[in-house]
């Protein structure tokens, strides 16, 4: 048994504020406290140290083709980073699209524990999964992507009944070994390939004729009725177009009461005031999630410097090419299933755009009250690398240093933008509730992102630095299921992480026509592209923890 | 400045990033052997292959009989380097400014990416000589590249801008895809010679066995910009190239808009 003295504990699933108290630890749980004869076989001392579970990210995109293709596209973001093997780890480089190794122990440096790769095309799950089993330290799980796929388009056109939508969805998050399921630009992707350039929440489809509102509230019902933990996870319409608030405000509405996750919401709470036409929305839209106990949001924080953007919005991201920094870029079509742009960019301080868009991101987070419902991440790595987030945390948690860099933006900008008036400043208990309970509680874990007994032994101990970006960077102790792996900021024992995935209930009847539909249509057999369970765990995933989903009755 | 001599034959590729005088200038030979290099991936210390003296020179001396050290003067900017034996592969990879002379061979991908400077080889090159670096769309943007010896295939691949003197031969595909620039071989060279070819001329000393079909003949040609070159060459490879302005030309590559030219000089 270890035991982990004196330290101060934050533990919002709990109510736990920064108590002092000892946590035992065995066989990879967090055990209640024994008796005064147990044997405990390691004591560590942790007086004065912040204790808190293994981060979680729920959203950073950390597999599938389209990190492979940023891969080969950027071979200078290789070149300028490399990372030689040493201790057991693999060699490795890149900065803005690491190699799977390097984000993994890069990952668990910071004290994460769990990763979720939020855009898993179904016809691409195996390569997801064989990137993901390659990427060590920290659990995973994906989230498949529908709502712009031939199959799915089509029923909704022809008026199929709801409770076939959800056997399709519950085939797809089971076929696909997925953990929830996301839609980006909802029919927007496939609009794209009928030459739209855009699509409204409430304009028809060019072929189908169905309206992205429709494609939100079918999925958003299917994954409710299936029972998944995760609410649906949308990209909404109009990605980074100035005045896509009241689209992302519509969306919202769209839901009707249905839980929904509104992702990367910073690139979608734009307006169009001011002689640039490019203004905040923060305040409406944080507001709105301020009303709405139904919506929660993560938020996709821009931080300056080199990135490259990576998203199945093929739409915008064609869109966006003429932005590449370096000038290259790619938008391609995967199976009818969905899209991918991959387009390289480089955010800058000094220009009008980037700079509101950064305070916009720290807007929101100041702005949405409740941290339960707002997550912290950077859309890795679309709006900067995961490696950013100590320092976006400081921001967070600093208001003279928010100010500070304030000052260092493009002036108008900082002008045209209300951070400056807002004071508040995050405690660490609502980092540990942003990072750690909300995730986990979001995504239907319940034995992570908390501290209670039964937990798994995911526990990153912090010393307290008054610069929270030295801080978060450089943890003391990252424990991953009780085992210690990270000492002092560096990786010490190499682990390899679990899968996670949800197992809904739906009728196995909707093989006849799927069979049918990809014999008929596809590239690949029906068969082929369902991963069993003995499959998804050859990628690399120590092993394959199930969710079970509560159907409900619709 | 400092000599390194290596001490035995490393089990593994050496990769020298970073030794440069640069940042070895005004160490102590203590110091610098605890610069940190990588030996088949995984890092060591300088001092652990080398030994390691300091003197009153600004040279930079490596001594290695040994063709496992990579990257040797890679990223340099300034000063004086001397290899005193083989190179290993990317030698002057990236290089932007200082005088790299390798008194050896040197492997493949030597120059790649370079953009200003002086690279001597006083052996033979392997292949990619002045090409791109691995995965870029442009070789070599600029500095001036002579060898004494053969060089391999693929000579200035893609390459954008800056001279590369060849007194041997070269291998297959020597310019090709070459983007600018100028690239003389006087030895001859391979097949496909120029192949891809956009701008830039490719001189060679002698007539290649064949010249590629998107070639056009464009007769014998009197060009007083050979003169120029003739006397800009001499300072670094004397005798390279004729005092004759002569020579006949081949518009091309066709294919790919046909701007750029094939100088045959015999």
């Amino acid at each position: 048994m270890l035991r982990l003295k004196n330290g101060r504990i934050y533990d919002p699933a709990h109510g736990v504020d920064g108590e002092v108290r000892d946590l035992y630890i065995e066989d990879g749980r967090v055990v209640a406290a024994p008796g005064p004869d147990a044997r405990i076989d390691r004591d560590i001392n942790l007086a004065g140290r912040v204790v808190m579970g293994g981060a979680i990210d729920l959203h950073t995109h950390i597999g599938g083709g389209k990190l492979n293709i940023a891969r080969a596209l950027l071979p200078e973001d290789h070149r300028q980073d490399p990372v030689p093997t040493s201790g057991g780890m693999h060699a490795g480089c890149g900065h803005a699209a690491p190699s799977t190794w390097t984000t993994g122990y890069r990952y668990a440096e910071m004290g994460y524990t769990a990763c979720f790769e939020p855009a898993m095309q179904p016809i691409n799950a195996r390569h997801t999964h064989l990137e993901m089993g390659d990427t060590p330290m920290v659990d995973k799980g994906a989230y498949a992507m529908l709502g712009s796929d031939d199959f799915f388009l089509r029923m909704l056109a022809s008026g199929a009944d709801q409770r076939l939508i959800n056997d399709y969805v519950g085939w797809t998050l089971d076929a696909s070994q997925a953990m929830a399921i996301k839609v980006v630009n909802p029919g927007g992707i496939s609009a794209f390939k009928f030459n739209a350039r855009s699509l409204n929440l409430d304009e028809a489809h060019p072929y189908y004729r169905v309206t992205p509102r429709q494609v939100v509230q079918a999925l958003a019902r299917a994954v409710h009725d299936l029972g998944v933990a995760h609410p649906l996870h949308v990209h909404a319409s109009n990605l980074g177009v100035p005045g896509n608030a009241d689209t992302t405000l519509a969306t919202m509405a769209a839901a009707e009461g249905l839980p929904i996750h509104l992702t990367h919401i910073q690139f979608h709470s734009y307006g169009t005031e001011g002689e640039r036409k490019f203004s905040s929305e923060a305040e409406r839209i944080a507001d709105a999630i301020n009303r709405m106990s139904n919506v929660s949001a993560d938020v996709g924080q821009v931080l300056f410097g080199q990135t490259v953007t990576v998203s199945g919005d093929s739409m915008k991201q064609y869109g966006n090419h003429r932005h590449a920094s370096p000038d290259k870029w790619v938008v391609m079509d995967i199976e009818c299933d969905a899209g991918c742009g991959v387009v390289p960019f480089k955010y800058r301080d000094k220009n009008f755009v980037n700079a509101l868009q950064w305070a916009i991101g720290l807007e929101l987070f100041l702005r949405v009250s409740d941290p339960w419902r707002i997550f912290l991440t950077t859309d890795h790595p679309n709006g900067a690398p995961f490696t950013s987030y100590p320092h976006l945390i400081r921001l967070l948690m600093d208001k003279r240093f928010r100010d500070s860099k304030l000052d260092e933006i493009n002036a108008e900008a900082a002008a045209h933008s209300q951070l400056r008036s807002l004071d508040r400043e995050y405690s660490l208990y609502e980092i540990a509730i942003m990072t750690r309970a909300a995730p986990a509680r979001s995504l239907g874990l319940t034995d992570r992102g908390h501290l209670g007994q039964g937990a798994a032994a995911d526990i990153v101990v912090y010393r307290d630095d008054a610069d929270r970006e030295a801080m978060f960077a450089k943890p003391e102790y990252v424990f991953k299921d009780g085992q210690l792996i990270v000492r002092d900021g560096k990786v010490v024992n190499v682990v390899n992480g679990a899968l996670h995935v949800v197992k809904p209930e739906y009728d196995k009847g909707i093989e006849k026509p799927l069979k049918d539909y990809f014999d008929r249509y596809m590239t690949v057999r029906m068969e082929n592209v369902r991963i069993s369970d003995d499959e998804v765990c050859t990628c690399g995933a120590s092993k394959l923890i199930p969710h079970v989903c509560k159907g409900r009755a619709t | 400045m400092t000599t390194l001599s290596l001490r035995a034959v490393p089990n593994g590729r050496v990769d020298m990033t970073g030794v440069l005088p640069e940042t070895l200038a005004e160490r102590s030979a203590d110091d610098i052997a605890k610069q940190i290099v990588h030996l088949a991936g995984s890092p060591l210390m300088l001092g652990d292959l080398f030994e390691v003296d300091v003197d009153e020179t600004d040279m930079l001396v490596i001594r290695t009989d040994s063709d496992r050290l990579d990257c040797l003067g890679k990223g340099m900017n300034t000063g004086n380097v001397r290899i005193e034996g083989p190179a290993g592969h990317y030698a002057a990879q990236g290089m932007r400014g200082g005088e790299l002379d390798i008194h050896g061979d040197a492997g493949d991908g030597a120059a790649n990416g370079m953009t200003g400077g002086l690279l001597r080889i006083r052996g033979n090159a392997g292949d990619w000589l002045g090409a791109a670096l691995i995965g870029d769309r442009t070789g070599m943007a600029g500095g001036v590249v002579a060898v004494e010896g053969n060089v391999g295939d693929r000579l200035g691949d893609r390459m954008r801008r800056g001279l590369i003197l060849v007194r041997g031969q070269a291998g297959d595909a020597c310019g090709a895809r070459l983007l600018a620039g100028t690239l003389v071989v006087a030895g001859g060279c391979g097949t496909l010679p120029g192949a891809g070819l956009r701008r830039g001329s490719l001189i060679l000393g002698r007539r290649p066995e064949s010249i590629p079909l998107s070639f056009n003949d464009s007769g014998r040609v009197d060009l007083s910009y050979l003169g120029l070159l003739h006397r800009h060459a001499e300072s670094f490879l004397p005798g390279l190239l004729p005092a004759s302005t002569q020579a006949q030309r081949y518009m091309g590559d066709l294919a790919f808009g046909g701007k750029g030219e094939i100088l045959v000089l015999a």
